[in-house]
C-alpha cells in the first residue's frame, strides 16, 4: 500500500491506491453527474416558490391580483381532487370541487379532436402540394396568405358565419394549428435530395415506391417538427377560442382563467394557469421524445 | 477482348435550367462503347457532362439525339442490369446498413425471397468490409464506410454494369486509396464491367483499362487512351513510380490541362447555376489542382 502521511497524521490517499476510499469518493460525484439536472431543477423551483410565497405574504401586492403560493396550491387541490368542505361558502364562488378537472377535460376534448383533424388534413395537404405542381399552384396563394396573416384577424368573420357555438372552437384551433403542418410537410417533400431519388430510381423504384420508400421517410421528421409546432399553436388556439366564446355552456381552462381573473379569484386563476402550463410542458416534452424515437438520424445531424 | 456491351451512338444531351429557363447542352455527338468486362474511366473537367453521360447510361435521362443500346437493345429507363454508385453516397439515412443493401431486392422483383436477399446482403456487406455494421445507421458511419454501403447496394444484385459517378470524390486521400484498391480487387474477381467517372488523372490511370478524356462543355470525347499497366496495380506498392505511369500521366494531363483552363475561364460567369442543376448539392469550382497539377 502506498500511502503518504499528511502533516496532521491523517492518511492522504494516493491515486489508485486505496480501493475503499476511492469508492467513497466516487459515489457522490456519480449521483451528481447522473441526476444533476433534476436536482438543479428541484432546487430552482423550490427557490422560485419560496420567493413567490414570501412575496405573496408580504402584502405588497393585493391578494386579489396575486395569491400566495399556499393559497394557489389549495385552489389547485380543490380544483382537481375536491375536498373544499366548508371552506367554500359563497354559492357564486367559481372555486368549486373539481372545477379545474372539469374544465380541463373540456379543453382537452376540443383540443384533441381539433389536433387530430389538423394533423390529418395538414399532412395530406402538405404532401399533395409537395407532390403535385398543379395542386401547389392552386393551394399556394391561400396557404401562404393565411399562414402569414395573424389568424386572430379572421375570427370576427368566422364568428359571423359560424356563431359562437361549439363549432367555432374547432375552427379556431384547427386554423391556428394547421399551417405549420402544411408548410413543414411541403418543405420535407420539396427538399428530398435528388440523389436519393435518383438512387431509388436506378434500383427500380416505381413512382409509388419513390413516395413510399424515399419521400415519405425523408419527410417524416419534418412532419414531426410540424406536429410540435402545431401542438403549441393549437394550445394558443384553444385558449383563444375559450376566451372568445366566453359563457357558452362548456367552459374550458381558458374560460376558467378569464372568468376567475375577472372575478378576482386570483388563487384559482393561477391554479388553472399552472395546470395549463403543466399540460403544455408534458405535451412538448412528449413530442421531443417522439422525435428522437422515430427519427434518430435527424437528432444526430442536428446536434 | 469481347463484344461491346453498351454503345452510345452520337448522343447529344442536356437539360433545362429551371431558374432562368436556359437550355444547356452538356454532351454533343458523343460516341462511346463499353466492352464486357472492361473498366472504362471517363475523365474531364467539372461540368463537362460526365454525369449526364452516366445518367443516360443508367436510364435516368434520355438523350435529345442519338441512341444508347445495352446488349443490342435500346435503353429505356433504368434496369436491373445497371447499378450505380453516387458521389454523395445516396444511402437512405433512415435505413440500417443491411436494409440499405437489401433495397434493390425490395424495389425490383428479381425473384429473390426475402430470406435470400438478406443472406446476400450480409455476404455483400462482408465483402466490402462492413461486417459487424449490419444494423448501424448511416449517420453512425464515416464517409468511406457510407460509400462501402453504396458499393454493396450496387453490387448485391450482380448487375452487368457498375456505373460510378465520382464515387470517391468526397473522400479524404487515404480512404480514397484504400477504396480504390479494394474496388480493383472486387472488379478483378468478378470481371465486373465498370463505367467510372473521375476528375482525378491519378485515379483514372490507377483504375481504368481505357480512359476516355471528355472535353469541356458541351462534352465530346477528345481521346481514348489504353492503360497497359498490368493488374493488380494497387495491391502491391505504388505504381506511380513506373516509367509507363509517368508517360501516361503526362500525356493525360496535357489533354486535360487545356480543358481545365478553358473550363475555368468559360465557367467563371455561368457555372454556378448549371452546377446546381446538374449536381445538386455539391458546389464545385474548377481548379487545376483537381487534376493533379504539379
Amino acid at each position: 500500500m502506498t500511502q503518504l502521511k499528511g502533516k496532521s497524521g491523517t492518511q492522504v490517499p494516493v491515486m489508485g491506491s486505496e480501493p475503499r476510499l476511492r469508492d467513497a469518493e466516487r459515489t457522490w460525484p456519480r449521483i451528481w453527474r447522473r441526476y444533476r439536472y433534476p436536482i438543479i431543477t428541484a432546487i430552482n423551483l423550490t427557490i422560485f416558490f419560496l420567493i413567490w410565497e414570501a412575496f405573496g405574504q408580504s402584502g405588497r401586492v393585493p391578494s386579489i391580483f396575486f395569491p400566495t403560493f399556499v393559497d394557489m396550491m389549495r385552489a389547485l387541490k380543490i380544483g382537481w381532487i375536491g375536498g373544499s368542505g366548508d371552506t367554500v361558502n359563497e354559492t357564486f364562488d367559481l372555486l368549486q370541487d373539481y372545477v379545474i378537472a372539469k374544465n380541463a377535460w373540456v379543453t382537452l376534448k376540443f383540443y384533441a379532436i381539433s389536433m387530430v383533424v389538423a394533423i390529418v388534413f395538414g399532412v395530406i395537404i402538405g404532401l399533395a402540394m409537395g407532390a403535385s405542381k398543379w395542386l401547389d399552384a392552386i393551394f399556394s396563394p391561400y396557404v401562404w396568405t393565411l399562414s402569414s396573416l395573424p389568424r386572430i384577424a379572421i375570427f370576427p368573420i368566422l364568428v359571423l358565419f359560424i356563431g359562437l357555438d361549439d363549432p367555432i372552437k374547432y375552427w379556431i384551433i384547427i386554423l391556428t394549428a394547421i399551417f405549420p403542418l402544411i408548410v413543414n410537410t411541403w418543405a420535407g417533400v420539396k427538399t428530398t435530395p435528388q440523389s436519393l431519388i435518383n438512387a431509388a430510381r436506378v434500383f427500380g423504384a416505381s413512382r409509388l415506391q419513390l413516395y413510399r420508400k424515399v419521400v415519405l421517410p425523408y419527410t417524416l421528421p419534418f412532419v414531426i417538427s410540424g406536429i410540435q409546432l402545431a401542438l403549441s399553436r393549437g394550445l394558443v388556439g384553444v385558449v383563444l377560442a375559450e376566451f372568445l366564446t366566453g359563457a357558452s355552456k362548456d367552459g374550458g381552462l381558458g374560460w376558467l382563467i378569464f372568468r376567475s381573473a375577472r372575478g378576482f379569484n386570483s388563487n384559482l386563476t393561477y391554479a388553472a394557469l399552472i395546470s395549463l402550463a403543466f399540460f403544455a410542458l408534458v405535451l412538448v416534452q412528449g413530442t421531443r421524445t417522439m422525435e428522437t424515437r422515430i427519427a434518430p438520424w435527424r437528432t444526430v445531424s442536428k446536434a | 477482348m469481347s463484344s461491346p456491351l453498351m454503345v452510345a451512338d452520337n448522343i447529344t444531351a442536356g437539360y433545362e435550367l429551371e431558374r432562368d429557363r436556359k437550355v444547356l447542352t452538356a454532351l454533343r455527338n458523343v460516341s462511346l462503347s463499353v466492352d464486357e468486362g472492361e473498366f472504362l474511366v471517363l475523365v474531364g473537367p467539372s461540368g463537362c457532362g460526365k454525369t449526364t453521360f452516366v445518367n443516360i447510361m443508367a436510364g435516368l435521362l434520355t438523350p435529345w439525339e442519338g441512341t444508347v443500346t445495352f446488349d443490342g437493345k435500346p435503353i429505356k429507363g433504368t434496369g436491373a442490369d445497371r447499378a450505380m454508385v453516387f458521389q454523395d453516397y445516396a444511402v437512405m439515412p433512415w435505413r440500417t446498413v443491411e436494409h440499405n443493401v437489401m433495397m434493390p431486392f425490395e424495389l425490383r422483383d428479381l425473384g429473390v425471397s426475402k430470406k435470400e436477399s438478406k443472406a446476400r446482403a450480409h455476404e455483400m456487406i462482408k465483402t466490402v468490409g462492413l461486417a459487424g455494421f449490419e444494423t448501424s445507421y448511416p449517420h453512425e458511419l464515416s464517409g468511406g464506410m457510407k460509400q462501402r454501403v453504396g458499393i454493396a447496394r450496387a453490387l448485391v444484385t450482380q448487375p452487368r454494369v457498375l456505373l460510378a459517378d465520382e464515387p470517391f470524390g468526397a473522400l479524404d486521400a487515404m480512404t480514397r486509396q484504400v477504396l480504390q484498391q479494394q474496388l480493383e480487387e472486387l472488379v478483378m474477381l468478378a470481371s465486373q464491367t465498370v463505367v467510372f467517372i473521375t476528375h482525378s488523372v491519378d485515379e483514372a490511370i490507377a483504375l481504368g483499362d481505357r480512359i476516355a478524356v471528355i472535353s469541356h462543355r458541351p462534352g465530346t470525347v477528345r481521346e481514348i487512351i489504353e492503360v497497359d499497366i498490368p493488374r493488380p496495380r494497387l495491391a502491391e506498392g505504388e505504381i506511380t513510380g513506373l516509367p509507363r505511369y509517368g508517360e501516361l500521366r503526362e500525356h493525360l494531363w496535357s489533354l486535360v490541362e487545356d480543358e481545365a483552363l478553358g473550363a475555368a475561364d468559360a465557367d467563371e460567369i455561368a457555372a454556378d447555376g448549371e452546377w446546381a442543376a446538374e449536381n445538386a448539392g455539391s458546389a464545385m469550382t474548377v481548379n487545376p489542382s483537381d487534376f493533379g497539377a504539379p
